[in-house]
C-alpha cells in the first residue's frame, strides 16, 4: 500500500495528470475527514476542494522522509479546518444537515427517537473536543486507521496515541455527564 | 491514573469490529477498581463509532472536483511546455558567444604576434 503510493507520488510529481489517482484514492476519506470535523456537506465540499488544491499546488515539495503522503494530506485537511474553525471565529458548529436528520433543539424530544437524540448529543460533545482529540476519534473510528498510522498523521509515537485516545474517552464521558446534570 | 492494561484493551479494542465486548481473561487482567470504569469507556467507545459513521461526497461533486483537478493539471502542463523551448535557444546564444570570444582572442593573438614578428624584422634590418 505504501509502496504504491510512493509510487502514484513520484509519478504526479513528474506528470500533473497523473494527480488524479492520488485524488480517487483519497477523496472518499479526506471528504469524511472534513465532514465530521464541520458537521455539514456544503462546508466539507468547500474544504475538500481546498485540500485538494494545496496538495496539488504544494506536491512539488512534498518528500517522503518517514511521512506518507496520506499523513500529509491529512495534515494538510487539519489545517485547512483549523483555519476555517479561526476564520468563523470559533463559534459552535450546529451541523445543519443533523437538524435535517434529527428536526430542531425546540421540538419535543418525544418527536426524536432516544437512540437519535442520543447521538446528536454525542457528535455535540465530540465537537467541543479539542481539535487533535476529534481528529484521533475521527482517524480512529470513521477512517478505521491503525493507532500506529493515527501517529504517523499526527506527528506522535504509537504509545502517546494510545494514552491521547484514553484521556480523550474520559473527557467526552465527562462532558456528556456535563451535559446531562447542565 | 492511566493503567497499562486499561491502555492497551482500549486501544486493542477499538481496531476491531465489535469493540464493546471484552472476554474475561481481558477482564480479569484489569485491577478490581478500574473494571467499571474500563466498561463504561468500551461502550462509550462504541457509541463514538456508531455516531462517526463514514460519510462519502456526492459522486457528481467528486466528478466535478476530478475535472476541477485535471483541468488544472492540463493548464500546468502546457505552461510548462510553453517555458521548456527556451532552454535551447539559450544554450545555442551561449555557444555562440564563446565561439565568438575564442575567434576575437584569436585574432588578438594573430595581429600581436604578426606585430611583434614585423618589427623584429625592423629593429634587425637597422642594425645591419
Amino acid at each position: 500500500m505504501e509502496q504504491q503510493e510512493r509510487l502514484l507520488v513520484e509519478r504526479a510529481q513528474n506528470d500533473p495528470l497523473a494527480f488524479a489517482a492520488l485524488y480517487e484514492m483519497y477523496v472518499d476519506r479526506v471528504y469524511n475527514y472534513i465532514y465530521q470535523r464541520t458537521g455539514n456537506h456544503s462546508d466539507a465540499e468547500d474544504l475538500t476542494e481546498r485540500t485538494f488544491l494545496k496538495a496539488f499546488m504544494h506536491l512539488e515539495h512534498y518528500m517522503f522522509r518517514g511521512v506518507p503522503f496520506s499523513a500529509w494530506l491529512y495534515r494538510i485537511a487539519h489545517n485547512v479546518v483549523a483555519n476555517w474553525h479561526r476564520d468563523r471565529g470559533r463559534h459552535r458548529v450546529v451541523s445543519l444537515d443533523a437538524l435535517v436528520a434529527y428536526g430542531k433543539d425546540d421540538e419535543k424530544p418525544e418527536d426524536l427517537t432516544q437512540a437519535r437524540e442520543e447521538q446528536r448529543v454525542l457528535l455535540d460533545a465530540i465537537r467541543r473536543l479539542p481539535a487533535e482529540r476529534q481528529q484521533l476519534l475521527i482517524l480512529k473510528f470513521s477512517e478505521g486507521l491503525t493507532n500506529a498510522r493515527i501517529a504517523q498523521i499526527m506527528g506522535r509515537t504509537e504509545g502517546a496515541i494510545k494514552s491521547l485516545y484514553h484521556r480523550t474517552l474520559l473527557a467526552l464521558r465527562e462532558e456528556l455527564q456535563k451535559n446531562k446534570i447542565g | 491514573m492511566e493503567h497499562k492494561d486499561v491502555l492497551e484493551i482500549l486501544a486493542a479494542h477499538a481496531d476491531q469490529p465489535n469493540s464493546g465486548a471484552i472476554s474475561d481473561a481481558e477482564y480479569l487482567q484489569v485491577p478490581a477498581e478500574q473494571r467499571q470504569e474500563l466498561l463504561l469507556l468500551l461502550q462509550l467507545a462504541e457509541q463514538v463509532k456508531g455516531a462517526l459513521a463514514p460519510v462519502r461526497p456526492s459522486p457528481s461533486y467528486r466528478r466535478k472536483l476530478g475535472l476541477d483537478l485535471t483541468e488544472m493539471a492540463r493548464q500546468r502542463m502546457s505552461r510548462d511546455l510553453l517555458i521548456a523551448p527556451s532552454s535551447p535557444r539559450k544554450e545555442l546564444i551561449v555557444g555562440a558567444a564563446i565561439g565568438s570570444a575564442v575567434a576575437l582572442a584569436g585574432s588578438i593573438a594573430y595581429l600581436v604576434r604578426t606585430y611583434i614578428h614585423t618589427r623584429s624584422q625592423h629593429v634587425g634590418q637597422a642594425r645591419t
